[in-house]
């Protein structure tokens, strides 16, 4: 029987497609996905999706090829039914196929780890972060409570605000923490995401490298009006930021004085419920 | 033996064959099986049920939050922890001796199986008349938390697991009147299983009073 | 099978242990254990007026109304009469008409449809939701529901898909068809499969009564400590789950222990159908996750009940706790949600293919593989949460590294189809479905493990995307193969094919337009369970939302189909209409009580398909192991 060489075309097309399409996902699509690259660690969010895109594109080619052509290749229609080959395995396939995915995956897990080593990449990280900012940085407190973010200022004499603004270019460390439930604090153009929990200081670092304005959003549900608990911060140059700080501890210096002692987590009275 | 294939619409010839062995018979060796296996599984079950305790105890240890895993006080009695233990780890000897002498003699088992049921009964009303005498609440603390959650849920596994002593035990009372009361099936992985639930006891005996 | 007709008149037979009774025999429980809840109390009785909740009423009310139902359907009746010394039986209510479905009764088949009607009818309302969430979300602020409605329906409708669609598969179709195809004449235990039935039922029935007492906040995953503030309505949820993880943990025993003991002789691990390999892998996940759910969720119980604090980091718990446990099970749970799956497709590719099926061994692994690594990801949950920073770098690993196993069930896949003579008939239809949805359900899935990606990600629409399509993808189109491949056996009549196309097609089409946006609108900063949103993202949920409507039509279709082939035309089936060569194929339809006339001795797998039959590579048993 004169079969043409199938393995042989269908490597033809998935090169040629992934020829294409990879360049075109990896250069033109993914510089535009949020979360952009205003911060280091949206930027190292993105790398690392930029990477997986360029990675997935060619597997995702190559099985949807390899689908399309056997489908179409190897119908059949009517009856009788006619019976197929009876090969049942190979190792000279599910040997490499083995080594092939084991492999992408070590690369994958060691990039990732990469990312990940550069300061948690926004990530909350805990009391005690894996992954730190070294030098200079200045402390954000974000406290999360039913339904709104408040922000503390340890190094500004302990001013809570009900605004975020950040000096740009300069390296943040944002203690979150809640009074009550679960919250979680994300700001996706910021690239940053750490959950509040209370009693507990979860720690996430970040550089905004250009000024801008970003959404904050509550991620993680914390009851009735969740979809609520959003907001918006600032990044503003340095000068900006002093001059803003200031005005804040002039304006809440009566009220900071009762508040409690700064502290990276508090624990109020749990609500029991009465059984 | 002949071969002969199973009636299908009779279009496709078949090769997944019947045979004449048509033995469909059930053992007393496979009933014996089914619940050997049976109580390992559920045992596996029952360990990753109680691990999830020994987790919170040791982990909640670990963090002490706002320092309340244990204020000072929250001690239970340890006259009963050794006494819910002991009458445990004796209810299990009992009862695996009684799977024994079913065993080897094929009676005898009732007078030990009854001894088993009181005494596994018998730890559970103690664990009961603990509560009333412990010197704190569910209320106070990590610790107190663990203790409670975890020795209730033990006392109602207990009593479960003792539904198979108590089978073995009224076997073994209206077998009395005849010659060769049948030895109730599976009673030796019971008796195993028993042990396995008495032997959680006395872990849970040696972390919460002892750890 | 065609049990005799009793001619008793109808009122005589609903007296006896049946639903009727234990529908009211449940109630009475409820009440009873409400009444005893505020004895202890000392509080009103009156819950409507009741302004101060008791918790402690409503789960002892749940615990009485369960005790009361199984009473009522007679599961009690066993238990007690070897309690007073009688012997071990087997059997029970096998024979006699339409009853059987309505009560305890231990023939596999009957527990099997059962399984198919209960989950199908908690699937629709799950569903129904569903479509009550995207009616919501058409508009960027609530105009539906409000706020605390509509996250009770998102909690419901994820809940009730989680809770019952665990056992969508190996409850209908591997209590099924588990022991036709080992050649068995019944399940290990049949009273614990019926239990395990009835079971899912309550608890089906439990979380619906979370309506009336006001619903709950939290979604599935019912986080502590906001789980310790829901008001009543959480008390079902806690009720639901534990009841579905019991369920789970005694359908996992009674298949593995099944599968280990009642194979017909011949039948080695290595000839064991690969649905078979699926559903046990699944039942050990559930014999080893679901247990630490129960007790999750048993504390949540005692810190609502009784004060303890568990899961209160101001009073020497740690909401951490929750989240571990419920993880660590909840992880498995996702695959116990795939991996019937993978038996059900690649089940039923060789059937289609008419091929042997490709890299039986590997496939095997692949299976196995994944449940084993299944425990170990499970902070992958748990990126940002703020848990153990030094270990990402493993769970990234750990997460990632389970695409190796998953990549094999694709390899075994795309090796079926090679050079197979492929017959779309419409399970196939499913089953190539599943591949494709998978695919995308799983690469988003390596984004998610990623930790930088994932801080991105995490809690948005673009996890609801991904496990939308693993889950909906995955599980729910192998469901529909399963149902249109198994159909004629179980009911001897076939779904009508053209009907069952257009089911497909439409399914598909809406599936990934419903779902493939939703990964941009989670890019763009929408979290989950909110029911506001930016306005810039109402085109989009838009779109979403109708498409959804579209899916919704399609499972009416899919009904339309049931109606039209099963009730009105009722067109026999062929005995067997696929050609297939499993051994459940060759047992007569409707299939006997016994199952086999005589023991079945097995010398092959079941996929010896292909030119030439060539034997199969597999040394024959040494000896043929004891019957039974
Ligand atoms: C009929 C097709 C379905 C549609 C249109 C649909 C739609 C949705 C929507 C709109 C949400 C809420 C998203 C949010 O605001 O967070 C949701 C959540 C969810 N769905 Fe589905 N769904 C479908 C089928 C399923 C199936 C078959 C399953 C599982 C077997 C499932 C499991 C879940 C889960 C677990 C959640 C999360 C609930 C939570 O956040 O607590 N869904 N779905
Ligand atoms: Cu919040
Ligand atoms: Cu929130």
């Amino acid at each position: 029987m004169n079969e043409p060489n199938h393995m042989r075309r269908i490597a033809i097309i998935w090169f040629a497609l992934s020829v294409i399409l990879t360049p075109i996902v990896v250069a033109v699509i993914a510089p535009t996905l949020p979360p952009g690259d205003a911060t280091s660690a949206a930027d190292n969010q993105l790398s690392d999706d930029t990477l997986l895109l360029g990675i997935v594109t060619p597997i995702a080619v190559a099985m949807i090829v390899y689908f399309a052509y056997t489908m179409i290749v190897f119908r059949r229609r009517g009856e009788p039914t006619e019976e197929g080959p009876a090969t049942r395995d190979n190792r000279a396939v599910h040997i490499p196929w083995l080594v092939g995915t084991t492999a992408i995956v070590l690369f994958l897990a060691t990039f990732g780890t990469v990312e990940l080593a550069d300061a948690g990449a926004g990530g909350g990280e805990g009391p005690e972060p894996a992954f730190k900012m070294t030098g200079d940085v200045l402390p954000v407190q974000v406290i999360a409570q039913q339904w709104e973010f408040t922000y503390r200022y340890p190094t500004y004499g302990g001013v809570e605000t009900a605004h975020l603004e950040l000096p740009v270019d300069k390296n943040v460390e944002f203690h979150v923490t809640s009074l009550d439930v679960i919250h979680s604090f994300w700001a996706p153009r910021l690239g940053v995401k750490a959950d509040a929990n209370p009693g507990v200081d979860n720690v996430a670092f970040v550089k905004p490298w250009q000024e801008m304005s970003f959404d904050i959003r509550c991620s993680e549900l914390c009851g009735l009006w969740h979809g609520y608990m959003f907001d918006t911060g600032q990044v503003v140059s340095e000068s900006a930021f002093e001059e803003w700080i200031h005005e804040q501890q002039r304006t809440f210096a009566p009220a900071t004085k009762f508040l409690p002692k700064y502290s990276t987590q508090y624990f109020p009275e749990p609500e029991r419920r009465a059984g | 033996m002949s071969d002969l294939t199973i009636p299908s619409d009779g279009s496709e010839m078949s090769d997944l064959t019947l045979r004449e062995s048509d033995v469909y018979a059930e053992t007393p060796e496979l009933h014996e099986r089914i619940d050997r296996i049976g109580f390992w599984l559920v045992g596996g079950a029952t360990v990753m049920f109680f691990f999830s305790f020994v987790f919170a105890y040791f982990y909640l240890r670990s963090l002490d939050s706002n320092g309340l895993w244990r204020p000072a006080g929250v001690d239970p009695p340890t006259a009963y922890g050794i006494l819910i233990a002991a009458a445990l780890a004796l209810s299990a000897l009992a009862f695996l001796y009684a799977a024994r002498v079913a065993r080897q003699r094929g009676r005898g088992w009732g007078l030990p199986s009854g001894v088993a049921l009181l005494l596994g009964l018998f730890a559970c009303v103690a664990q009961a008349v603990e509560y009333a005498h412990i010197p704190f609440g569910p209320q106070s603390g990590g610790y107190a938390s663990v203790f409670f959650g975890w020795t209730v849920f033990y006392v109602v596994i207990a009593l479960i697991s003792l539904y198979r002593v108590e089978v073995a035990f009224a076997a073994a009372l209206r077998a009395r009147g005849e010659e060769d009361g049948a030895v109730p099936e599976g009673l030796t992985p019971a008796a195993v299983y028993w042990a396995f639930v008495a032997g959680l006891g006395v872990l849970s005996w040696i972390i919460l009073y002892l750890v | 099978m065609t049990g005799t007709v009793s001619a008793r008149p109808l009122w005589r037979r609903l007296i006896g242990f049946n639903l009727l009774w234990g529908i009211v025999l449940g109630i009475v429980g409820f009440y009873f254990g409400w009444w005893l809840g505020h004895q202890i109390h000392a509080e009103s009785l009156s819950f409507f007026e009741s302004t101060n909740q008791n918790d402690v009423a409503l789960m002892l009310g749940y615990v009485f109304a369960l005790v009361g139902f199984l009473v009522g359907l007679g599961f009690l009746n066993y238990p007690l009469s070897r309690m007073r010394g009688h012997r071990a039986t087997q059997a029970e209510k096998e024979e006699g008409g339409v009853g059987r479905y309505f009560t305890l009764c231990t023939d596999h088949k009957v527990v099997g449809i059962q399984y198919l009607v209960g989950i199908g009818f908690f699937f629709f309302i799950g569903g129904m939701n569903a479509m009550l969430i995207r009616a919501e979300l058409l508009r960027p602020s609530p105009q539906l529901f409000g706020a605390g409605n509509y996250l009770t329906l998102v909690g419901l409708h994820g809940t009730m898909m989680m809770g019952i669609m665990t056992s969508g598969i190996l409850g209908p179709f591997a209590n099924y068809f588990l022991p036709l195809m080992i050649g068995a004449r019944r399940m290990a235990f049949p009273r614990v499969e019926s239990l395990t039935f009835w079971l899912l039922m309550a608890a089906g029935a439990i979380l619906m009564t979370t309506l009336l007492f006001g619903g709950f906040p939290t979604g599935w995953t019912g986080y502590a400590p906001l789980n310790d503030e829901a008001n009543y309505g959480f008390d079902s949820y806690i009720f639901f789950f534990a009841l579905v993880g019991l369920s789970m943990t005694l359908l996992g025993v009674n298949m593995i222990v099944t599968t280990i003991t009642m194979r017909a002789p011949g039948l080695t691990w290595g000839r064991l159908p690969i649905f078979c390999w699926g559903a046990i892998s699944t039942a050990l996940l559930m014999v080893l996750a679901a247990p630490v759910l129960i007790a999750a969720l048993l504390m949540v119980a005692f810190d609502r009940g009784v004060q303890t604090s568990f899961f209160l980091s101001s009073a020497g718990g740690s909401p951490y706790l929750f989240q571990n446990l419920f993880w660590f099970f909840g992880h498995p749970e996702v695959y116990l949600l795939a991996l019937p799956g993978f038996g059900i497709v690649l089940e039923l590719l060789p059937v289609f293919a008419r091929k042997p099926l490709w890299g039986y061994r590997i496939a095997v692994a692949g299976i196995v593989g994944v449940a084993l690594l299944s425990f170990f990801v499970w902070q992958h949950h748990l990126f940002v949460s703020g848990l153990n920073s030094s270990l990402r770098p493993f769970y990234m690993f750990s997460t990632e590294a389970i695409s190796v196993p998953t990549g094999l069930i694709f390899l075994c896949g795309m090796g079926t189809l090679w050079r197979a003579k492929i017959r779309y008939r419409v399970p196939m239809l499913f089953c190539l479905a599943w591949f494709f949805n998978f695919f995308i359900g799983g690469a988003s899935g390596v984004f998610l493990s990623d930790v930088p990606s994932d801080v991105a990600t995490h809690g948005s629409f673009f996890v609801m995307a991904h496990f939308h399509y693993t889950i909906m993808g995955g599980l729910v189109f192998a469901f529909f193969a399963a149902i249109y491949y198994w159909v004629p056996k179980m009911f001897g009549i076939a779904l009508n094919e053209r009907l069952g196309k257009i089911h497909f097609w439409t399914m598909f089409i809406s599936f990934n337009s419903t779902f493939a946006p939703l990964f941009a609108l989670g890019l763009m900063g929408m979290p989950r369970r909110v029911v506001t949103y930016p306005s810039n993202l109402q085109p989009l949920n838009d779109w979403v939302s109708v498409s959804a409507f579209v899916l919704g039509a399609s499972m009416l279709l899919f009904l339309a189909n049931v109606v039209y082939s099963l009730v009105i035309v009722r067109k026999p089936a062929p005995a067997n209409p696929w050609d297939s060569h499993s051994l459940e194929w060759q047992t007569p339809t409707p299939v006997p009580l016994e199952n086999f006339d005589r023991q079945p001795v097995i010398d092959s797998d079941p996929y010896d398909y292909g030119v030439p039959p060539v034997p199969v590579p597999l040394p024959p048993p040494a000896e043929a192991p004891a019957p039974g």
